[in-house]
């Protein structure tokens, strides 16, 4: 394994992430290659993680931009600061400026509001920019996005071209709610994060959850493992089992019995249908023959 | 974490572009969008990775030649093949993504579905049949239930004041349901919320008085719908609805009809009715003298090469009607619905199939399909075209 790859290996494991060696391999490409990259999967494999991680590994400052649906430029680049405009305006009026010079004046720099991708651009040290959600954004959006993507560098009608002082890293996070423009695929270096391997949900929780009773932690990740199986609307993903293993971990419970496991179900589920779909009988029978096979565990990324 | 190191032959040694070039060619031959933008990545990939091994290579080409999951097995059989070790190296996948919204395609919810008398039953006469689960339920007659003349008689005899009955109904539908206030804002006069970079820039016109306040309001987003419909004699007493309630709603949207059995023929969507209806009967008959069989996968292909380009876009929804029994070739409908699935903003497929509570596709043509699907829906009855706005409505 190439050393960079290691080492970001072992920098993203003391942030106590689990990264497999493609998110790694990734990591490091994007960084050399200094291209932006595209992380897709399912709701709470840790896409996002991977950003927070990144930044605090390498001591870099994170600016993120949550996207939406309609989110302009006003949002998300920046926007004129109009109150500290208006005043300006009555001093220069009281002070019989003409209305040039206020012009230049008001539309400096110093009336900016800069908003998550100037900052990420304006920066001296090459921070983090996590545009997390970019298929939540609308096209309009993206094609923007492209543009600034490939040039990093913004044009402000009243003040000109702003040049990125320094590369920001960019992560785009995207959970495949709409599809994603060939052009920003391509653009992107790609990282499909899968639904962790027993074996990697269980070094997750041993990260993450260090005080879980060990045997717990095994029946937790086999369980879910287990569960994952089924046909869900919302399958739970690694920060449900989180939660569920910090939940079982309060109640101090010792096993996993069925009445637990319905009671605390909400941790892992999150749909009404999931829950009314999984009857007692059925989930006594699930939770049996997740903590009966303990050696075929099914197996995610990795085998 | 998979990977004894082993000796792994990789590119032979000052040869790597042309060893990436290969890879490249035997990506596009599988079907990946690979071009000399990737290839340029790949050879800078390559310097930045230790080649002794090559699971660092693996993965920081799949980052590179990779951009959605289902291209993984592809990109896993070109890569191991060109570099030269045997296929187990490869580390295993349980599971491949199934589709991109895999959990929605498998057809609306079915405790969600409510209870509709479907308009060709009631215009046939016919009384709704028991159906499985909803046994029982009282059938809730829609809002827009066309009146209670038309209920009793069959669809072959309904005149023509009866059909402009329900084009009305369709119409209003149609109208109400096209349109979509979309998020993003226009300048506008008098309403709206008020846009204060506009109201700023024309204050400094007049000494920084503001004389006057912009205002932005929601834009109205037409979607481009794009229709193919199935005409093969099966089909054609659903066709007959659909397609007029889709014109009803080109009345407001952006709309291409297109009709297929064995070929491809595009309706010609005219805003006058009259139009519309002798281009059907024309289409019908020339459909009757086309050779039996319906060959959905060679017209979606025609369809996307012919039209492709210019119809299929971010705005666009495609509404296939179907019953997905082809007797083509699957691999070509598989083809051509990965090509629509990609560039269009949605893809609804109705097949009146779908209706009868214990459906299941099994035809060939329809499994091919459905992983390219993001809707799949009856469009059966009123209730169901209704439902089908919603679903338009982006």
């Amino acid at each position: 394994m190439e050393r960079a790859i290691r080492a970001i290996v072992e920098a993203m494991e003391a942030q106590g992430y689990v990264a497999d060696r493609d998110i790694a391999t990734a990591v490091h490409l994007a960084r050399r290659l200094r291209k932006p990259l595209l992380v897709e999967g399912e709701a709470g494999v840790g896409k996002t993680e991977i950003a927070k991680v990144v930044a605090a590994a390498f001591d870099m400052e994170l600016i993120r931009l949550q996207c939406y649906e309609g989110l302009d430029v006003a949002t998300a680049l920046y926007e004129w600061n109009y109150p500290r405009q208006i005043l300006r305006i009555r001093m220069g009026e009281a002070e019989g400026a003409s209305a040039r010079e206020l012009e230049e004046t008001i539309f400096d720099r110093e009336y900016l509001l800069e908003r998550p991708l100037l900052q990420a651009i304006s920066r001296e040290k090459a921070p983090v920019l996590l545009i997390d959600e970019i298929d939540r954004a609308d096209e309009e959006f993206e094609a923007f996005l492209l543009e600034l993507l490939s040039d990093f560098q913004v044009t402000i009608p009243e003040l000109g071209t702003v040049r990125a002082r320094s590369h920001p890293y960019v992560v785009l996070t995207s959970n495949g709610t709409r599809e994603l423009s060939d052009a920003l695929r391509r653009r992107c270096l790609y990282l499909w994060v899968d639904y962790p391997s027993f074996e990697k949900e269980l070094r997750i929780l041993h990260a993450r959850v260090p005080d879980l009773r060990t045997g717990l932690d095994e029946e937790v990740a086999r369980f879910v493992q287990r569960l994952r199986q089924e046909k869900l609307y919302k399958r739970p993903g690694v920060a449900e089992t989180l939660d569920w293993a910090r939940a079982l971990e309060d109640l101090g419970v010792r096993d996993l019995e069925p009445e637990i496991v319905r009671a605390t179900l909400g941790c892992l589920l999150k749909d009404r249908h999931d829950m009314e779909g999984l009857e007692p009988a059925e989930l006594e029978r699930l939770l049996a023959s997740a903590l009966r096979a303990p050696s075929e565990a099914p197996a995610g990324e990795e085998a | 974490m998979t990977g004894a190191v082993r000796d792994a032959p990789g590119p032979p040694a000052g040869r790597a572009a042309a060893w990436i070039v290969e890879l490249s060619r035997a990506l596009r031959a599988e079907g990946l969008a690979s071009t000399l933008h990737e290839s340029l990545a790949a050879r800078d990939a390559l310097e930045e990775l230790d080649l002794s091994d090559g699971l660092d290579a693996y993965f920081g080409l799949r980052s590179v030649f990779v951009s959605d999951p289902s291209e993984i097995p592809a990109f896993d059989r070109c890569f191991w093949a060109a570099w030269g070790t045997p296929q187990e190296r490869v580390p295993a996948r349980s599971r491949t993504r199934k589709s991109k919204r895999g959990g929605r395609s498998g057809g609306p919810d079915p405790s969600q579905r409510r209870p509709g008398v479907s308009v060709l039953e009631r215009l046939s006469g016919r009384a709704a049949p028991a159906r499985g689960a909803r046994e029982g339920e009282v059938p809730t007659p829609s809002a827009y239930s066309p009146s209670e003349g038309l209920a009793s008689r069959s669809f072959a005899e309904l005149d023509e004041l009866d059909v402009r009955a329900l084009e009305r109904v369709l119409d209003r539908l149609a109208l109400k349901l096209a349109t979509r206030r979309s998020r993003r804002t226009r300048p506008a006069t008098r309403r709206g919320l008020v846009d204060l970079r506009r109201s700023l820039r024309s204050a400094v016109r007049h000494d920084g008085e503001i004389v006057r306040l912009a205002r932005r309001t929601r834009r109205v987003e037409r979607p481009r719908i794009v229709l193919l419909c199935d005409v093969s004699g099966s089909m054609e007493r659903y066709s007959r609805f659909l397609v007029r309630f889709i014109l009803a709603l080109g009345r407001t949207g952006d709309v291409e009809a297109f009709a297929f059995s064995t070929r491809l023929a595009r309706i010609d969507t005219g805003r006058r009715g009259g139009r519309v209806d002798a281009a059907l009967g024309a289409l019908r008959q020339q459909v009757r003298s086309w050779p039996g069989g319906t060959r959905i996968g060679a017209c979606l292909e025609d369809f996307v090469d012919r039209f492709g380009r210019r119809l299929l876009g971010e705005r666009t929804v495609v509404v296939i009607l179907s019953d997905g029994l082809d007797r083509g070739d699957t691999a070509a409908l598989e083809r051509a619905m990965r090509s629509i699935h990609r560039r269009a903003r949605k893809v609804i497929w109705l097949n009146p199939l779908l209706e009868s509570a214990d459906y299941e596709p099994e035809a060939r043509g329809m499994k091919a399909a459905l992983p390219f699907v993001d809707e799949f829906a009856p469009g059966h009855s009123l209730e169901a075209l209704r439902d089908l706005a919603r679903l338009i409505r982006l």
